[in-house]
């Protein structure tokens, strides 16, 4: 196996260091239906594997690191150590209708030298990228050198100019700053866009303060009955209510602001004094 | 965002507004509501260590500044505008929706009106949260004034019958 794809293979990647392990790889990512068409050579190495194998390979998820291994060993490539060659695979497989083999090939070239963790990072991110990415049926490669300070890599199909790349990135943070919010404003679906999820951030603060002015004036009314000289041993005294009394107005803080109407349950727990 | 959560947060605040509260009960003997509110909000931008935009803004704008009545620009009225000719805003599209809101967001955060979306959204999660022991915190504080006025009279009360 490894004889015709050292030799084919030169032409198609003349950019490439090849080892002979990413010749493998090149192999069995070009054994995918859907990846890109190279060249007419690329065609040839498809008949020499049953389609049973590659159906097998890349549907059964379990037992990839088996068969891959398997098929490494086959070859006699065993010098570099498998486990970046596995977590670039995994991508293979699961990004297979959208990833471009030509990436994997170049970053797992670029670290293959590297420690793993760097791999497994960059495949997680170019993951979560294409996950989100277009389904792009274009034949055309796209030819880009791995970016090491900005770790965005540009989608199929995509302008690569450094002005979007910014503005992904750009969109990247905001979009973590709201998801973060999603969390902590109760009422928030995953799905909600920009326009709505603001609606209810706004809606939320506005109720969150309306709530703290009204328990100024409340506080304010129930401080004038307090005697407030013999005050030294007040403090003791409210520190232990209040580790009472923190746990139980957490829990119905936490229910009562499921909904929006949760200012009407969070009132009606609350005690009110002799005022 | 995760530090206004923990327990111990909330017993600085809660102490820290109470001991505030007796120094202004004893200084001056009317309090209003809106001083209150005010000083519940100064000492939460104290809890919160200067680490926030919206905290700065809080301790930096002046004592009662609220009752001091704000000239905004467009209040002004003047009758010759009518005969002006009008502009026509009905071709001219709003701002964005996101921008509209967002503007919004900025007029609510205090300190944060010409901050980015980015730091805004940032701003935002840190203020949402701090109000929250706010709240939590204003809630306890009543509640103890409440029960321990409950209890306070029957002890006078029981103290005088004994006399």
């Amino acid at each position: 196996m490894a004889d015709f794809s050292e030799q084919s293979y030169r032409q198609p990647f003349p950019f490439l260091d090849i080892d002979p392990t990413m010749e493998s790889l090149t192999q069995f990512a070009e054994l995918n239906p859907q990846s890109f068409i190279l060249d007419n050579s690329a065609f040839n190495f498809q008949t020499f594997f049953p389609l049973s194998i590659n159906d097998s390979l890349f549907s059964n998820q379990a037992s990839q690191g088996e068969t891959m291994s398997g098929f490494i060993h086959n070859s006699n490539q065993s010098s570099v150590s498998a486990q970046p060659i596995f977590s670039a695979k995994t991508e293979v497989e699961e990004i297979s209708n959208k990833r471009k083999a030509l990436d994997i090939l170049e970053s797992s070239s670029g670290n293959s030298s590297s420690s793993s963790p760097q791999v497994s990072e960059t495949g997680i991110k170019r993951r979560n990228n294409s996950g989100r990415g277009k389904r792009a049926k274009s034949n055309e490669k796209e030819m880009e050198k791995p970016k090491e300070l900005v770790h965005v890599r540009a989608r199929r199909g995509q302008a690569t100019d450094s002005h979007s790349l910014a503005e992904r990135v750009r969109r990247g943070k905001i979009n973590e700053r709201l998801r973060c919010l999603q969390d902590i404003v109760p009422g928030c679906y995953k799905t909600m866009g920009m326009a709505l999820m603001l609606d209810e951030i706004i809606n939320y603060v506005q109720s969150l303060q309306n709530q703290v002015e009204f328990l100024s004036m409340k506080l304010t009314a129930a401080s004038t009955y307090y005697d407030f000289n013999s005050e030294s041993d007040a403090m003791e005294r409210m520190q232990r209510r209040k580790a009472e009394e923190a746990k139980e107005l957490e829990r119905l803080m936490r229910e009562g602001y499921v909904g929006i109407g949760g200012v009407a349950c969070f009132h009606s727990s609350s005690t009110y004094g002799p005022l | 965002m995760k530090r206004w959560r923990t327990k111990r947060e909330h017993q600085i605040y809660s102490s820290k507004l109470f001991q505030a509260l007796c120094r202004s009960r004893r200084t001056s003997s009317s309090t209003s509501a809106k001083e209150l509110h005010q000083t519940a909000d100064r000492v939460l931008s104290i809890t919160a260590k200067g680490t926030t935009r919206w905290s700065r803004a809080i301790l930096a704008a002046p004592l009662t500044a609220g009752t001091n009545m704000k000239k905004h620009k467009k209040a002004k009225v003047t009758v010759h505008t009518r005969l002006r000719k009008p502009v026509v805003n009905r071709e001219k599209k709003k701002l964005p929706v996101v921008e509209r809101k967002l503007k919004a967001l900025r007029r609510l955060v205090p300190g944060c009106r010409k901050l980015s979306c980015n730091n805004l959204l940032e701003e935002t999660s840190d203020y949402i949260a701090a109000l929250e022991m706010q709240v939590r915190a204003m809630t306890a504080i009543t509640e103890f004034l409440a029960r321990g006025e409950a209890q306070a009279p029957t002890d006078r009360l029981g103290s005088i019958g004994n006399m």
